[in-house]
C-alpha cells in the first residue's frame, strides 16, 4: 500500500478520556489514521524529514466531538441548513460525528427519504460522519409505527421522534423491545404535550412577567417519569433527550440506581446548563427553545447531574432557523437555536472554567458519553486509530460574529466565550483550520 | 399398542388442582393431571387404529348434544369437535352467534344456561376472553365445559393434540428441546402447550421471537422456560418447532415491523430450516398461517411439517375428550 504524506501535530496536551489521560505528546498521522502517539519528541521536539508540521502549542489534541441531537433541515426546509451548511457548522465547531435527527420534511420514516438522506449525509464524509436516527413512528405522529427493522437495516443508528415525545407509550415499550434485538436504541423527547398548551417559554417569573404563556416544569417530568416506568418493563434502552429540569435529572438518577444504569442514558445541552430564563427578557425568540431555558436552580440541578455522572452527555440540539422566522416574536418563533459551532466553548466557559468540571470530563461527555450512549467503541488516541481531532485553546476567547451555519438563531451571537477551536480533523486532513488563531 | 413413552421424571404437584382429575370440565392445560393425560392419549390411539383399521364409530354419546359456542371465528377447533361428536353417535348444535341473543346483550352465563336448559350435554366454547370456560363452568348444571380458547390465556385441546402429534411422531420428549417460535405474547397455544409439557416432565421449553411480543422476563421464570433472542441459536437447540402465527387482532395496535421483515428478522423460511435447524426437527404451526410471514409455504408443506397431522389427530383428540368427560360423570 502506497504510503501518504505525513501529518505530525507538534506540542499539543493529548486529552484523551477513554484512557482517562492527558498529556503532552506529539502525534504523527498517516493515511488517516494515526501513526504514533509519542511523548519521547517532546523536549526537544523532533520533526520527520518530509512531514508536514502543526504546531499546536498551547492547544489541547482531543478526539473530534460526537453531537447525537442534530437537526439539519434537509430534505424539506434546506432555508435553514442543508446536510453541506450543517457539515460546515460541525467542522467549526469541532465535531467529527453527528446523528441527525428526523424530524424534516418528510421525516425519516421510510426506505426512501432514509436512502435520499444517507445519500446526502455521505456526500460530507470528507469532512464530518452523519448517521441517521429514524422516526419511531409514521411522520412522527405517535399514532403509525415505522418499520424499525427495515429502517435499522438501511444503518438508522437509533430511532426518535424528537420534536415530539413518542405519544403513545405502547408504542415506546414495542419499539424499546424492538430495538433492543437490533442493538440499537430509543431516543425520546421528554414532554407532556396536554401540558403545553400554546406555552412559548419557562413558566415562571419571567413568563408571568411578560404575559407569555408557559411550559410548566412538569411536562418534562410527567413524560420522564412515564418513559422509565415503560423501560422498566420492556428489554430496551433508552436515551432521553436535552434533559432541563431538577426534577427531569432527580427521576434518571434515582432509576440508574434502581437498577437501569445499563439501559437508560440522558444528555443535556449546553444552553440549558449555561442560561436560565432570563435569558429571554435580553434575547427574546432567540432564547426560545424546547425544552425552554428554565431557573437558575434547574441549572445548578444540571451541573450536579453533570458532576455526580447522572448525565451521560452533552449535546448540542442544533437547530437552525431563518431569522424571518426567529423574528415573528415569542409566540409565533419557531423553538430551537443553532449549537453546533458553541457546543464546545459553551461547555468550557460555563463548565470546565467556573470548575465544576475538569476538561477531561467536559471532552468524556463530547466523546466516549455520547458513544457509550450509541454502543460504539470509544474513540481513543492510539495507533491504527482513525485521525479525527479537534484541537482548541481552552483558554482563549472567541466572539461569535457568525456561523459557518445557514442560519444564526443563537443566543451567543456577539458573545465571546472561551475554548477556541484551532482545527478539525477527519480521517488525518485538516477540513478546519481557523486563520487567525 | 404401547401407550407413549412420556418423560419419567417425578415432579412435585404444584398446585392442587392436579391431584384430582377434571372430572366434568376441561378447561385448561394446568389442571391437567399426568394420569389422565396419558389415558386420553390412549384412547385417541384407539380411535385411530379403529379408523385404520375401517372398524364402524362407536356410539359411546348416542342420544347427547354437544353444543359449539364459538364466540370468536374458528376453521379447524370447531369443524374437528363437530366431526368428533358426529363419529362418536352425538347431535352437534352451532350457534351462529352472529345471529344470536348474544347480539341483543345476553351474557355468556345466559346463552350457557338456555342451551343447558335445551339438553346440551356438553357445551365447547371459544372465547375472546380469558377465563371464559370458568364463568361457564359456575352455571353449568349438569353439562361439560369444554374450553375452546379463551382469549390469549389458553387452548388446552390444542396443546393435547400437539403434544399427542409430537409423541406419535417422536415416540419420547424426555431430553428434546421444544421451541415456540413468534408471538409468546399473545398465544393461547403456547401457553396451554407449555403447561402441558411441564406436566408431562418436558424440561427443555425455550421461546424466541420478536421481543415486543415476548411475556415479561419474570413471567417467562415463573413458566420456567428462557427467551433466546437469537433466532438461529434457538432453532438449532430445538427438536420440535412450534411457530405461532402474529396474533394482530388482538394486539391493539400494529408492530413496528411490516410482514416482510417480521419474514427476514423471525420467519420460519426453508433458508434458516436447511442451514440451522436439526435434521429431523418437526415443525408444528397450529394454524391458521400467515404463509410468507411466520413461515414459508415450502416448510408448512415440506417433509418436516406435522401440520396436517396436527389437523387429523385433532378429531382423535376430541373424540377422546368427549367420551372421557362423558365416562367422568
Amino acid at each position: 500500500m502506497a504510503q501518504g504524506p505525513l501529518l505530525q501535530i507538534v506540542g499539543g496536551k493529548v486529552i484523551d478520556p477513554a484512557a482517562q489521560t492527558e498529556y503532552e505528546a506529539d502525534i504523527l498521522i498517516q493515511n488517516g489514521k494515526i501513526a504514533r502517539v509519542d511523548k519521547r519528541w517532546l523536549k526537544p521536539s523532533v520533526t520527520l524529514p518530509g512531514t508536514e508540521v502543526f504546531h499546536v502549542h498551547g492547544a489541547a489534541v482531543a478526539p473530534a466531538l460526537w453531537d447525537i441531537h442534530v437537526h439539519l433541515r434537509e430534505p424539506g426546509q434546506e432555508h435553514k441548513e442543508t446536510m453541506a451548511t450543517g457539515a460546515q457548522a460541525a467542522v467549526r465547531g469541532g465535531v467529527g460525528r453527528m446523528f441527525v435527527m428526523p424530524n424534516t420534511e418528510p421525516a425519516i420514516d421510510n426506505e426512501e427519504t432514509y436512502k435520499l438522506v444517507e445519500a446526502q449525509g455521505k456526500a460530507q464524509e470528507k469532512l464530518v460522519d452523519i448517521e441517521i436516527i429514524a422516526a419511531v413512528t409514521k411522520g412522527r405522529e405517535g399514532a403509525e409505527p415505522t418499520d424499525l427493522y427495515r429502517l435499522r437495516k438501511l444503518g438508522a443508528a437509533a430511532f426518535s421522534d424528537d420534536g415530539a415525545p413518542v405519544k403513545d407509550a405502547q408504542i415506546l415499550r414495542a419499539a424499546l423491545d424492538e430495538t433492543s434485538a437490533m442493538d440499537s436504541l430509543v431516543i425520546d423527547h421528554c414532554e407532556e404535550g396536554s401540558m403545553i398548551r400554546g406555552g412559548a417559554i419557562h413558566e415562571g417569573r419571567v413568563s408571568r412577567s411578560l404575559g407569555v404563556p408557559g411550559i410548566p416544569r412538569e411536562s418534562e417530568a410527567v413524560s420522564v417519569f412515564r418513559d422509565i416506568q415503560v423501560l422498566k418493563n420492556s428489554r430496551g434502552r433508552l436515551h432521553l433527550a436535552h434533559l432541563s429540569t431538577k426534577e427531569a435529572v432527580e427521576l434518571v438518577r434515582k432509576a440508574k440506581k434502581n437498577g437501569l444504569a445499563k439501559r437508560l442514558t440522558c444528555e443535556v445541552c449546553p444552553h440549558h446548563f449555561a442560561l436560565t430564563e432570563e435569558a429571554v427578557r435580553d434575547m427574546g425568540p432567540l432564547a426560545k427553545v424546547n425544552p425552554p431555558l428554565r431557573t437558575e436552580d434547574d441549572v445548578k440541578a444540571l451541573h450536579e447531574a453533570i458532576i455526580d455522572g447522572t448525565v451521560d452527555a452533552i449535546a448540542s440540539d442544533h437547530a437552525p432557523h431563518s431569522d424571518w422566522e426567529k423574528n415573528q416574536g415569542l409566540l409565533a418563533a419557531p423553538f430551537g437555536m443553532i449549537g453546533l459551532e458553541t457546543m464546545l466553548p459553551v461547555t468550557i466557559t460555563y463548565l470546565v472554567r467556573p470548575g465544576i468540571i475538569s476538561l477531561l470530563t467536559a471532552i468524556e461527555l463530547l466523546t466516549t458519553g455520547p458513544a457509550r450512549i450509541m454502543n460504539r467503541p470509544a474513540p481513543k488516541i492510539e495507533p491504527g486509530e482513525p485521525a479525527d481531532f479537534v484541537i482548541f485553546y481552552p483558554d482563549r476567547e472567541t466572539t461569535f460574529r457568525s456561523f459557518a451555519s445557514k442560519s444564526r438563531n443563537s443566543p451567543f451571537l456577539g458573545r465571546s466565550l472561551y475554548g477556541s477551536v484551532l482545527a478539525t480533523l477527519h480521517r488525518g486532513q485538516m477540513v478546519y483550520r481557523n486563520e487567525s488563531l | 399398542m404401547m401407550a407413549p413413552r412420556l418423560a419419567s421424571e417425578k415432579r412435585p404437584v404444584k398446585k392442587a388442582a392436579k391431584s384430582t382429575a377434571p372430572s366434568r370440565h376441561l378447561l385448561t392445560s394446568a389442571e391437567l393431571p399426568k394420569v389422565w393425560v396419558e389415558a386420553l392419549f390412549d384412547e385417541a390411539r384407539r380411535f385411530k387404529t379403529a379408523e385404520k383399521a375401517g372398524h364402524p364409530w362407536s356410539e359411546d354419546l348416542k342420544g347427547q348434544h354437544v353444543g359449539l359456542l364459538f364466540f370468536e371465528p374458528s376453521t379447524r377447533t370447531r369443524a374437528s369437535f363437530h366431526i368428533a361428536a358426529k363419529r362418536l353417535g352425538a347431535d352437534p348444535v352451532t350457534v351462529e352467534i352472529a345471529f344470536s341473543s348474544v347480539q341483543k346483550g345476553e351474557s355468556l352465563e345466559d346463552t350457557v344456561m338456555t342451551m343447558e336448559a335445551m339438553g346440551c350435554h356438553f357445551l365447547i366454547i371459544r372465547h375472546g376472553e380469558a377465563l371464559s370456560g370458568q364463568r361457564a363452568a359456575r352455571v353449568a348444571k349438569k353439562a361439560h365445559i369444554i374450553n375452546a380458547g379463551d382469549g390469549s390465556h389458553e387452548h388446552p385441546t390444542q396443546a393435547l393434540l400437539d403434544t399427542f402429534t409430537v409423541l406419535e411422531r417422536r415416540g419420547s420428549l424426555a431430553g428434546g428441546t421444544v421451541l415456540f417460535l413468534g408471538d409468546i405474547l399473545f398465544s393461547r397455544v403456547a401457553r396451554s402447550n407449555i403447561e402441558l409439557l411441564k406436566t408431562l416432565g418436558v424440561k427443555n421449553v425455550i421461546v424466541s421471537g420478536p421481543p415486543s411480543l415476548m411475556p415479561s422476563e419474570e413471567e417467562l421464570e415463573s413458566w420456567g422456560i428462557s427467551y433466546v433472542p437469537e433466532l438461529n441459536k434457538a432453532l438449532a437447540q430445538a427438536d420440535v418447532v412450534h411457530v405461532l402465527r402474529v396474533q394482530l387482532e388482538r394486539h391493539g395496535q400494529k408492530m413496528p415491523m411490516t410482514p416482510g421483515s417480521y419474514r427476514e428478522a423471525w420467519g420460519l423460511t426453508e433458508e434458516r430450516l436447511v442451514k440451522f435447524c436439526k435434521k429431523d426437527v418437526l415443525i408444528f404451526h397450529p394454524g391458521p398461517m400467515n404463509v410468507g410471514v411466520e413461515i414459508d409455504r415450502e416448510v408448512a408443506d415440506g417433509p418436516h411439517s406435522c401440520v396436517l397431522d396436527q389437523v387429523a389427530n385433532g378429531v382423535f383428540i376430541r373424540m377422546a375428550i368427549l367420551k372421557r368427560l362423558h365416562q367422568a360423570c
